[in-house]
């Protein structure tokens, strides 16, 4: 209903009406007095901007965080590098071909990478990374017939010892276009460069810095005329500073000692702490490869190489433990007292009639054995019995608690977790169906089991420091560019093994027999005493591989190690690990190698 | 023929919104992958916001008066239903039903207007009671909070402008509007100029003279000393406890020159498009600024930029004009129809027009900060283009029932 007070004879709307439009005519007044300011009396000054000048926001590249070595020795740095890059919108296709022919690429890939719809057109596209002086020249030279061509100085990532770390440094490149996806939020842009693998991966956010922004003048033909006076630049921010746990002089000496032509890993940590001291894989590649853009051939070459390089089989590599299985299998016997320290098992006669099928031992006969005797002297024919007595549930039980089957843990990451086969595996598996037979191959590290040597390494570590499982790690602290701390890496304990002061002893004595008297006499080393394990794993496609375990000094452990050869002699790892080992602990190394927790303990 | 149609108003409005295709296809037809056909969706957005358009001007008074109080819940109930999805999956002004997404945001603008020229109607209503003035703040307040949130700081103060424009028309005299709104005016003093005491002390001292001359009860000078008070002691510490960002974002709003890698590249970009048009423009397809995307939004909150460049002080000056003939319309509807409603409406609808108009402009000539307010009509954009042709449609209905009320 219409009501007779909501008429609307407000005297006082006339008034304000005019009131309104007064103000409203005075705003655009004022709007079209900017407009004729800016569009006639100076519009010949813009014109002047915009048809000569353009302005071009460039990217300045921040350098990225160095990462370094529990001593401070540098071990991924940053060098300046020459980036010829093109501006999408700016370069024309004849200037593509043009490019293409003064730094010899192939102009069709060339123009196919710039002509991506899905660029930022406006930002300069890195094309050909760490430009020769060659290149650079002759593309500097005729630059003013490239219009949209710039080149750029930018940091580049340089590993300082080449291939020495090539897995546990990892490597950058290029973000890709899948990754950019989720990443634009978090600012990264096509051709930035992200870390792929390893630390650089585990510790991009560390490492990477903030890139800058300049504003510059760009002429028509696409030269630059300086920075735009009146607009500040922001300054890059370079990446924090990772220090590793690593110890240059123990990876260098481990790299070097597994020969070049055979594939394995070598896996060296602090027992007190899950400090990791060295993290080899071979074969090795360059990572300096990878920030520039690696050259197809190159990369083909590795992809294609027999021994797959690129696998990181510290953490990746599944292997059979083999004999060095036999810590555990006699930690579960002793513990579930299936057998007494001093007992005697059936006299080895070099194999074990188990039903109809006979297995070898790998001598011809060791007789009558105790306990340390049997680990001393790697027997199997001990501890097939020893694994039936345990069958596969008590025995899998254990191996569980020595930290296999599962991954460690590592602040790198990327790692497998192995397997530790039970009955609902073998259950699963209808054409490997359970017999008592596959108990004694478990029993002494082979058939279905499969370790990683970082996973061993762990395991030794805890025989070694009385029985605390650590979660490995590698990064020791963050620093600022400044060199503040931000961040401290530490030790974090995974678990506890389950046994008693009594076995974690027995097993230390017998892992020294092996040493002293038995298949480990080689890793022996006059100033301390070291304790280890050897073992070599059945391979039905070739070779058999060989594993060695090992700590030093027995007693107050300092490093403990687990390296494995593949395709290689029986054997063959262990004076591997003693060099190792005594790169370490030498008493002749200067500096000597210091414990990285007294340093913090001593600091204020 | 019928006089009800104000045709004026009418044509405006469609050559404005075909002003904005023209404009919006000319800024994005070269550009690769995304977007090349904005000016078609924007087509489709006009053809069916001129058919609500004609809707809304036919519409009974009295079914405007009855959809008012369900049309303001449903909008509170999707502000919150956005907030709510943003939660889960970030920040988001948007709500999607099937292919058709819309902002509640922008339908909050209207439903506001309606509500407001509801509550404030009846003559009976003293607009200077503390009740009156509080239960319309609360009626803004409401979707302006749930806005704040997404967050749009933008949308959010159109709803001021709403707010102040209504009051206005409702009685208020412009002295009283100053007063009202004191304490929002003493915070942006009082954050731009970095917590100054004598800037904020010489605000204070005009407060008082301008209450000395007009005088107003003692209630209300006791009640805005006792909030400025309020303000002056607590803005400081408040603004310490916001999170970096917070405050990052309040800054980069009312000072976006030292946004050098955001809103002050826009700004410079701007003016040089818009002051290299000259006189006469560069013609349409012509302008180097837009044709090389030097300006970013350029089809969406600086498509007054692409006006400047391409068709000159001429075509700049022609859009003002149209808007300003848009915008007098509005103000003589408020004055002459008969009904307090559809004349609040009209204020409310004439305090948008001006409000983004003058916002935008002033912002893409650089008089103005960067508050992400689009351009009438002109901008690219859906949400907007429709609401803009719905308040458009208010104006005409109010013209429509000026002898009813």
């Amino acid at each position: 209903m219409p009501s007779a007070y909501s008429r609307n004879e407000n005297p006082s709307h006339r008034v304000q009406g005019y009131i309104l439009a007064g103000l409203v005519t005075a705003i655009f007044l004022i709007l079209i007095g900017r407009l004729y300011y800016f569009q006639v009396i100076s519009g010949e000054i813009y014109q002047a901007h915009s048809e000569r000048n353009s302005i071009r926001p460039v990217t300045v590249e921040a350098p990225r965080g160095l990462i370094l070595d529990r001593h401070g020795i540098v071990l991924a740095d940053n060098r300046a590098s020459y980036t010829i890059a093109a501006i999408p919108i700016e370069i024309s296709d004849s200037t593509i071909y043009y490019l293409a022919e003064l730094t010899g690429r192939d102009a069709r890939v060339l123009r196919k990478k710039i002509r991506d719809r899905s660029l930022n057109r406006f930002k300069p596209l890195p094309i050909h990374r760490d430009a020769s002086f060659e290149t650079v020249s002759r593309v500097e030279e005729h630059l003013i017939d490239l219009p949209g061509v710039t080149v750029q100085i930018e940091p580049t990532r340089l590993y300082t010892k080449g291939v020495i770390g090539g897995h546990l440094l990892g490597y950058v490149s290029e973000v890709n276009k899948a990754q950019l996806v989720d990443l634009k939020e978090a600012g990264y842009q096509s051709g930035d460069l992200i870390g792929k693998t390893g630390v650089e991966k585990a510790f991009e956010r560390f490492l990477r810095g903030q890139n800058g922004l300049e504003y510059i003048e760009v002429n028509a033909r696409g030269q630059e005329l300086g920075p735009l006076e009146g607009m500040s630049a922001v300054l890059p921010i370079p990446g924090q500073n990772v220090y590793l746990t690593i110890d240059a002089l123990v990876q260098e000496v481990a790299e070097r000692a597994i020969p070049d032509s055979l594939a394995g890993a070598l896996v060296a940590v602090d027992p007190m702490n899950g400090e990791v001291l060295a993290y080899v894989s071979k074969p090795n590649y360059d990572p300096n490869l990878f920030p520039t853009g690696i050259p197809t051939d190159i990369w083909d070459a590795i992809r294609n190489h027999p021994l797959h390089p690129l696998l990181n089989r510290v953490a990746n590599g599944l292997y059979p433990s083999a004999s060095t299985m036999k810590i555990v299998t006699a930690a579960a016997g002793l513990e579930v007292k299936v057998i007494e320290p001093l007992e005697l098992m059936q006299p080895c006669v070099g194999g074990f009639k188990l039903g109809t099928r006979w297995a070898k031992c790998w001598h011809r006969g060791h007789g009558k054995l105790s306990l340390v005797d049997a680990i001393a002297n790697s027997c199997d024919v001990y501890f097939y019995q020893l694994g039936l007595r345990l069958g596969l549930e008590r025995w899998g039980e254990y191996a569980r608690e020595f930290g296999l089957g599962s991954p460690t843990g590592i602040d790198i990451g990327d790692e497998h977790g192995g397997l530790v086969p039970d009955m609902t595996y073998y259950d699963a598996k209808k054409n490997r169906a359970w017999t008592p037979g596959k108990m004694l191959n478990l029993a002494i590290g082979q058939g279905e089991l499969l370790v990683t040597p970082l996973q061993m390494a762990v395991l030794t570590a805890a025989v070694a420091n009385g029985g605390t499982l650590y979660r490995p790690h590698v990064l020791h602290e963050v620093t600022s560019p400044q060199g503040d701390q931000v961040v401290q890496g530490g030790e974090s304990i995974k678990g506890q093994l389950p046994i008693r002061p009594e076995t974690l002893q027995l097993l230390q004595e017998a892992m020294i027999a092996v040493v002293n008297r038995g298949t480990g006499a080689r890793v022996r080393l006059g100033y301390t005493q070291v304790a280890g394990k050897t073992g070599t794993a059945e391979n039905p496609h070739g070779e058999d591989h060989s594993w060695f375990i090992g700590y030093a000094p027995a007693g107050q452990p300092r490093i403990a190690v687990a390296a494995i050869i593949e395709n290689a002699p029986h054997g063959m790892a262990v004076p591997i690990v003693r060099q190792v080992i005594d790169a370490y602990l030498s008493p002749d190394r200067t500096p000597p190698s210091v414990s990285l927790r007294s340093i913090r303990d001593n600091q204020p | 023929m019928n006089d009800t149609l104000d045709r004026p108003l009418f044509f405006i409005t469609v050559f404005l919104a075909m002003t904005g295709v023209v404009m919006i296809y000319s800024a994005t037809h070269n550009a690769s992958g995304i977007g090349t056909s904005q000016y078609m969706m924007q087509s489709i957005w006009f053809g069916t916001g001129l058919i609500v358009m004609y809707l809304t001007y036919l519409l009974p008074l009295r079914f405007l008066q009855a959809v008012t109080v369900p049309l303001f819940i449903l909008v509170i109930i999707l502000l919150i239903a956005v907030l709510a999805a943003g939660t889960i999956k970030g920040s988001s002004r948007w709500i999607r039903f099937g292919a058709i997404g819309i902002q509640p945001s922008e339908l909050a603008k209207i439903a506001v207007i309606l509500i407001l020229a509801q509550y404030l109607e009846p003559p009976r209503r003293n607009i200077r009671r503390p009740l009156v003035l509080f239960t319309a703040c609360i009626l803004v307040g409401l979707p302006v909070a749930l806005i704040l949130k997404q967050p749009d700081l933008g949308t959010s103060l159109v709803f001021g402008a709403i707010l102040c424009g209504m009051l206005l028309w409702a009685g208020l005299s412009i002295f009283e509007l100053v007063l009202f709104i004191s304490p929002v005016i003493g915070i942006l003093i009082a954050v731009i100029s970095g917590f100054n005491w004598i800037v904020w002390a010489i605000f204070m001292l005009t407060l008082f003279g301008i209450m000395y001359i007009k005088r107003p009860p003692i209630s209300l000078i006791v009640a805005l000393i006792v909030i400025q008070i309020g303000v002056g002691l607590t803005a400081e510490p408040l603004w310490d406890s916001l999170h970096d960002y917070q405050r990052q974002r309040v800054e980069t709003f009312l000072k976006p020159q030292e946004d050098a890698l955001g809103a002050g590249y826009q700004i410079i970009q701007s003016q040089i498009a818009i002051g290299s048009g000259g006189m006469f423009g560069r013609g349409l397809l012509q302008g180097s600024q837009t044709q090389l995307a030097f300006l970013p939004e350029q089809q969406t909150d600086f498509i007054f930029s692409v006006v400047g460049e391409e068709l000159g002080f001429v075509g700049s000056v022609s859009v003002l004009i149209l808007f300003y003939v848009l915008i007098i319309r509005g103000i003589k509807i408020a004055v002459n129809v008969k009904g307090s409603f559809q004349s609040l409406i009209a204020a409310g609808c004439v305090s948008v027009f001006s409000f983004h108009v003058i916002m935008n402009v002033g912002m893409t000539i650089g008089l103005l900060p960067v508050a992400g307010v689009p351009l009438p009509f002109l901008s690219y954009g859906g949400s907007f283009l429709m609401t803009s042709m719905i308040l458009s449609g208010l104006l005409l209905n109010a013209w429509r029932h000026r002898y009813e009320y």
